[in-house]
């Protein structure tokens, strides 16, 4: 019926015009830039007037061996997983407690919104607020220890590699986990009311009803959330670089690697080589989200 | 095309003509010149730029002009119509948020279009614009004979490495040290400038004063907030930049000094341990006692002390004396589009705020700024500093000419952010040595600028 339709319809090639902006937008916008990338990526160029000067796989040879880059690359990856482990077990738990209709909790959409209010905030102003809060020697953090005894004398967070990747996965952590549970939420939403009320009838407590009919009818959120996290935690930049003063402070251990390509582009003028970087971490982002996508077709069979 | 041609004819034109009025007028107006067309007139006396004067009220034309400062911008311009009425100087306001006021610029420059004829260059950026081919005009022939009423840092801030002058500034950011008077008549006897330059003016004077400071206040006043007022100083009084003209990582006895001199610093309790710019150090400048002194430079007056200690217009609060070495913070550079085609037009835009006496010395006072013309300084301001108390352009002048301006490289910014990192650390106590905190910030320096040699 519906090619029958189709068969004399002269007006069909119209819809690709109407989709037309957004391909315009996304290729001038997204994949010229990612094309030129690569290419600048096989060059040397300072971003100034003289052009690009093609130098091979100079570059990409320079990047094997960079260890830096590596060590940004580590850097991401401990904080991402610290920070998207503690986010997910938070965000599944917070969210089958606000969706539980056995459970009685007073003002539960005041509690939503509440937790989801960081996510609102721009990314620079919460990393900053973070940073003077943390600041070893007028912070709030600091003051607060000391006035209830358990430091004696201000610990400089910042410059403590362990205190200072957790503070970064920390601050991630709550901005996010309101978002997260969001999404949880609509998940359990979704399971249908009678598994429950089933469960409920027949004696299984919370903890057995959370296991069994929870976690496996919101696998599909988990993994959209796992997903979406990858790109996010590979791509991270705005609160280390806040946290770190831009640096990846102490001595790069906080250095992640959208950090270290845009010291490297922007203000190190070195547009090649940060673009090397930028091949780099989209071969890694690629890796980790076929991974992804490979668990998540595994859950769709 | 044809429009340019017009507008040169008529650029020409009005050159001649000017010419003969300012020939006949000059001679007698250098005393008696209260308007503002007689003394930009007196002002092309007193320089001696071009054989010509013009009458600028006949100069017309348009310009196109793009800055980052959305305050100086439009300040700079409307100086310039009230002597220039009919040049239009179509201003853009860029901001350099994150580089974008470079970046836009550089593209124009690349594309060779729509680059603005004039456009400025701060210090932290001035140097890459200065040595970047087809960015600025080069300035020396037009500018010989008045660079020598400049201040010759700033003449060699603007000098690229081929010794021919792109960049002119109309201001010079002069370092030099904030105190607290209180503080040092309380605790070191005296509050006079030149005592408390004295005892500031080496690095065993300086830890002396520092002990002595601890120790009469009973540990409550630090010399410094931070031991980066020191490295402003210490990295000023370098003899050499960062990088030398063999593209080679130099590491400055200054800078070797500084190293120790911030360790002992920290170690001793003689700085507080802040950060600059940190809301901690602001309020130590209001502060009445936490710290004694604070690297001030020219505009650090108003901004710096000014904006963050709220008595301190009322005077009596805040001094200022010479620093132990010689340096300057900050400033904002202004060239000409290399292949603008209305060079001379642009010119007088430039040498106007950059040469004019009277233009110069007005600016300074209302902006509470500092006049980057030798003659000027000489004069005085001819009135004391509501927060220190004392004619500032006297008390700058005996020491602005011995500031190193060639010490400015186009990679400070990147290298003085691994040192900062790396200082960081090693006074955090997380690096152990000065052995170690070279090492490790000459791995940094190689990995952030590959084509600087690091031995």
């Amino acid at each position: 019926m519906l090619n029958k339709l189709r068969a004399g319809d002269k007006y069909g090639q119209y819809g690709y015009l109407f989709i037309a902006p957004f391909f315009l937008v996304l290729a001038i916008f997204t994949v010229f830039p990612m094309c030129y990338s690569v290419f600048l990526s096989f060059t040397s160029w300072d971003g100034g007037t003289i052009d690009p000067k093609f130098v091979g796989l100079e570059n990409f040879a320079e990047l094997i061996k960079d260890s830096t880059f590596f060590q940004s690359v580590r850097n991401t990856l401990v904080m991402w997983i610290m920070n998207v482990v503690p986010q997910m077990v938070f965000a599944i738990g917070l969210a089958a407690i606000l969706t539980d209709k056995y459970i009685e909790i007073k003002g539960k959409g005041f509690f939503r919104a509440i937790f989801y209010l960081p996510n609102l905030v721009t990314m620079a102003s919460v990393g900053l607020l973070f940073y003077y809060i943390l600041d070893w020697n007028t912070g709030s953090l600091n003051m607060l220890l000391m006035k209830i005894g358990v430091l004696s004398e201000p610990f400089n967070w910042l410059q403590d590699v362990a205190a200072t990747r957790i503070s970064i996965s920390f601050t991630l952590w709550w901005m996010w986990f309101g978002y997260s549970m969001l999404i949880f939420m609509s998940g359990i939403k979704a399971i249908s009311e009678d598994l429950f009320e089933a469960a409920h009838v027949d004696g299984a407590n919370k903890w057995q009803t959370f296991w069994k009919i929870t976690i496996p009818s919101i696998k599909g959120s988990i993994l959209y959330n796992f997903v979406t996290s990858v790109i996010g935690g590979l791509t991270m930049f705005d609160i280390p670089y806040v946290l770190t003063s831009g640096q990846g402070a102490p001595l790069e251990k906080a250095l992640t690697i959208v950090n270290y390509m845009y010291n490297m582009t922007f203000r190190n003028n070195n547009f090649g080589y940060g673009a090397t970087i930028f091949v780099g971490m989209f071969v890694i982002v690629l890796v980790f989200v076929t991974i992804a996508y490979k668990l998540l077709d595994k859950k769709n069979d | 095309m044809k429009k340019f041609k017009k507008l040169l004819a008529i650029i020409v034109c009005v050159f001649m003509m000017a010419g003969t009025f300012a020939a006949c007028g000059g001679g007698e107006e250098v005393t008696e010149s209260p308007s503002p067309v007689s003394s930009a007139v007196a002002s092309e006396k007193v320089t001696e730029a071009s054989p010509a004067a013009v009458n600028p009220a006949d100069l017309k034309g348009e310009i196109t002009f793009w800055h980052f400062n959305k305050d100086e911008g439009p300040a700079i311009v409307a100086a310039f119509n009230k002597v220039y009425p009919n040049v239009k100087v179509n201003l853009s306001i860029v901001p350099d948020k994150d580089q974008q006021f470079q970046n836009k610029l550089t593209s124009a420059i690349r594309a060779g279009q729509g680059v603005p004829d004039v456009f400025p260059a701060e210090s932290a950026f001035v140097k890459r614009f200065v040595e970047m081919p087809d960015a600025f005009l080069d300035l020396t022939e037009k500018a010989a004979s008045i660079k020598d009423n400049m201040i010759p840092f700033t003449v060699e801030v603007g000098t690229d490495s081929s010794q021919k002058i792109r960049a002119l500034s109309h201001q010079a950011a002069v370092g030099a040290v904030g105190f607290k008077k209180s503080v040092a008549k309380k605790y070191l006897g005296t509050d006079d400038a030149a005592a408390v330059a004295e005892m500031l003016s080496s690095q065993d004077k300086m830890l002396e004063t520092a002990k002595k400071l601890k120790d009469a206040s009973g540990g409550k006043v630090a010399l410094f907030p931070s031991w980066e007022e020191a490295k402003k100083m210490y990295l000023g009084g370098r003899s050499e930049g960062w990088v030398n003209t063999e593209k080679k990582l130099v590491i400055d006895s200054k800078v070797d000094e500084l190293i120790d001199f911030s360790k002992t610093i920290r170690t001793e309790k003689y700085e507080l341990a802040l950060d600059q710019w940190s809301p901690g150090w602001a309020s130590a400048i209001a502060a009445d006692e936490q710290a004694m002194c604070w690297a001030i430079p020219t505009w650090g007056v108003p901004w710096i002390i000014g904006s963050n200690d709220k008595k301190a217009a009322d005077g009596g609060r805040w001094g200022i004396c010479k620093p132990p070495f010689t340096y300057f913070w900050g400033g904002t550079w202004f060239g000409i589009y290399s292949k603008t085609e209305k060079a001379d037009l642009a010119w007088e835009f430039v040498k106007f705020f950059t040469t004019d006496n009277a233009t110069m010395k007005d600016w300074a006072k209302a902006n509470q700024d500092f006049p980057n013309n030798l003659a000027v300084i000489k004069e005085g301001s001819g009135e004391e500093s509501k927060i220190v108390g004392t004619d500032l352009f006297k008390f700058y002048e005996p020491f602005v000419t011995s500031i190193n301006g060639k010490i400015l490289t186009p990679y400070d910014d990147t290298i003085e952010r691994q040192f900062d990192d790396v200082m960081k650390s090693y006074l955090a106590g997380k690096v152990k040595d000065k052995a170690e905190v070279l090492k490790l910030f000459k791995e940094k320096v190689k990995t952030n600028l590959k084509d600087i040699t690091v031995e």
